[in-house]
């Protein structure tokens, strides 16, 4: 692809954080094609061992821009992560492609079987922790959707996470390659997290899949890629021209099959520390594998309506005590114009709104009218213009809901 | 004060200058304890950390839900100077502090680490420096001797070659050295072996 592109970088040189997971594979595929060049950027790519450094690197200035898990760039403009450094995203790069893992001991316990809903996995942990049990669960970061989805789905069995069952399930963090250690010496009970952990927990014997959090929300953004505001309003060419070059390398990966070509660039990158076979078998989503599904066309577009289930995922989980303009902080995360300028130069679809009805099923996004799905677990809705009535639905007192969300 | 680092050498020489500017060095922790525990069990003022140690996320988790932990813990502080975090964060350190801590001392506990991962980093670079320059030492006397024997050169004039070629490729002239012995040793792995193995 060839990027001919109007913008005119302010600054040349970026350096770009990111975890080495699969799917940091976007900024690697940009780089391994040329796309950062061909948009007249000079990158390079630094790999981070955790997502705290990372933002902390993004915050103060050290990294240019960075792949962010989905909830950060909102943790960020919020205060909710103690730093309060704003942060802004124009693109989404990945939705879904963890899952949530059991031990093979407790799967055995709570009779779980190939086959059973996510649902009824979640009613069996109910049912065990109301006996008493108590569960040891992993996810990778306070500000992810591993985090909040893996809540969702102890949720769907009837587990209130937050109020009266909060003392059953223990809620942990640990570094992704850590996570099947812990599960064989017996530290967690569970986890959720991206592959290839999942795929190496049940090869070593250890662990049953129990779902891919894309069955508890089909359609919710994964990672994006987030910069300072302060860096998005002094550089806006670069940010477009940044976004214009990830956007191209998104657009191939999900519309070639590159799969050869990139396993081998993620196994030469030593993104990950296992076999060549098993990056291909997860990208390929053979055997027990959840590939990640890169984010092109426009599910690429960070909706503020996702910006705002994350929000809402933070104030239901405490990790911040309202009031939220809910509105106005999804529209300072969300750089709808760069995106725009950005796919509109590629000739790719554009969003004729920044919300939907999440959980609506085929909801109309594109200028064209075209779709995207959106799907949550327990058929629930999120309408942006009532976020009240989503903490409500989740058991919060009405009043509550509303002054939580006021403004 | 608690100091998470997998780096014992850089611990040992962070904690003695702390301790020398009168801070109380509890533990040194690292990525693979239970994190958690131990910060339950000690319940220091101040925790300093390596940025480039994955237990990272397991500490910022325990500031996000501080109701797991004691006291409140947070991530540098709320009045910390913004410059003196900047500083932290490029030299590779970062902090959690009790949320009430006095602005002064944060800045007195900061400033010695800071220095002191500076400082170790300064020596490593010097040490990689110092390795780098034997290696290239050794691979160019290898491949001077090699180009010497195969174009039939003096050693002077093989020298020199090896330098045009470095400064033709703008590259020095330990990595002209290496790409040469390497060339050499995949058209005839006999070549090469003039000075040993080829890297």
């Amino acid at each position: 692809m060839n990027l001919v592109l109007p913008f005119r970088p302010e600054i040349a040189h970026l350096t770009i954080g990111y975890m080495p997971l699969l799917d940091s594979a976007p900024l690697l595929w940009a780089a391994h094609r040329g796309y950062f060049r061909a948009a007249g950027l000079d990158v390079e790519l630094v790999g981070e061992v955790s997502w705290a450094s990372l933002r902390d690197r993004l915050a103060y200035g050290a990294l240019d821009a960075a792949q962010c898990l989905a909830p950060m760039p909102v943790a960020a403009t919020l205060g909710a992560d103690h730093v309060g450094v704003p942060m802004v995203t124009g693109l989404c790069l990945s939705r879904g492609g963890s899952a949530i893992t059991l031990s093979r001991t407790i799967a055995d316990r709570l009779g779980m079987t190939t086959g059973m809903s996510a649902t009824e996995s979640a009613t069996a942990v109910a049912r065990y922790v109301r006996g008493g049990a108590c569960l040891r669960l992993a996810h990778v970061f306070p500000f992810s959707m591993h985090h909040y989805l893996l809540r969702e789905w102890l949720s769907r069995g009837g587990l209130d996470v937050t109020g009266s069952d909060s003392g059953s399930i223990e809620f942990l963090v640990a570094p992704p390659p850590q996570m099947v250690r812990l599960l064989e010496s017996g530290a967690v009970d569970g986890f959720c997290v991206g592959e290839p952990w999942n795929t190496a927990a049940v090869k070593g014997g250890l662990g049953f899949v129990v779902t891919p959090t894309s069955a508890i929300w089909d359609g919710g953004a994964d990672k994006v890629l987030g910069v300072t505001r302060e860096w998005a309003q002094q550089f806006p060419n670069t940010h477009r021209a940044l976004l214009a070059a990830v956007m191209a390398a998104l657009d191939e990966l999900e519309g070639r099959d590159v799969t050869s070509e990139l396993t081998m660039l993620l196994h030469h990158a030593k993104v990950l520390a296992v076999p060549e076979a098993w990056i291909e078998a997860v990208l390929r989503g053979q055997g027990t594998g959840i590939p990640p599904r890169f984010a092109s066309g426009l599910h690429a577009f960070p909706r503020r309506s996702q910006l705002m289930w994350c929000a809402l995922q933070m104030l239901h989980c405490r990790q911040w005590n309202g009031p939220v303009s809910l509105s106005s902080l999804t529209a300072a995360v969300c750089d709808v114009s760069a995106y725009c300028d950005a796919a509109g130069v590629l000739g790719f679809p554009q969003p004729a709104v920044d919300s939907v009805r999440e959980g609506a099923g085929l909801v109309a996004l594109g200028a064209d009218g075209a779709a995207i799905e959106s799907r949550f677990i327990d058929g629930s809705e999120l309408d942006p213009a009532d976020p009240a009535a989503y903490l409500a639905a989740r058991g919060w007192h009405p009043e509550a809901a509303h002054s939580a969300v006021a403004g | 004060m608690v100091l998470v680092d997998d780096d014992a050498d850089r611990a040992a020489f962070v904690t003695q200058a702390l301790r020398v500017a009168g801070h109380d060095v509890v533990a040194r922790l690292s990525a693979n304890e239970d994190l958690l525990s131990a910060v339950r069990r000690l319940r220091p003022d101040v925790i300093l950390v390596d940025m480039d140690n994955p237990a990272r996320d397991v500490l910022d988790n325990c500031a996000a839900v501080t109701q797991q932990v004691p006291r409140p813990i947070i991530f540098f502080a709320r009045d910390a100077d913004p410059d003196t975090i900047s500083r932290a964060v490029r030299a590779g350190v970062s902090a959690y502090i009790v949320d009430g801590m006095a602005a002064h001392r944060i800045k007195s506990i900061l400033d010695v680490a800071i220095a002191r991962f500076r400082e170790h980093q300064r020596l490593r670079n010097e040490l990689d420096e110092m390795r780098t320059r034997l290696a290239d030492r050794r691979d160019v006397e290898r491949a001077k001797s090699m180009l010497a024997r195969v174009r039939r050169l003096d050693e002077a004039q093989a020298y020199a070659l090896l330098r045009r070629s470095a400064m033709a490729r703008r590259i020095t002239i330990g990595e002209a050295a290496r790409t040469v012995l390497a060339a050499a040793e995949l058209l005839d792995p006999g070549v090469g072996d003039g000075g040993g193995e080829t890297p």
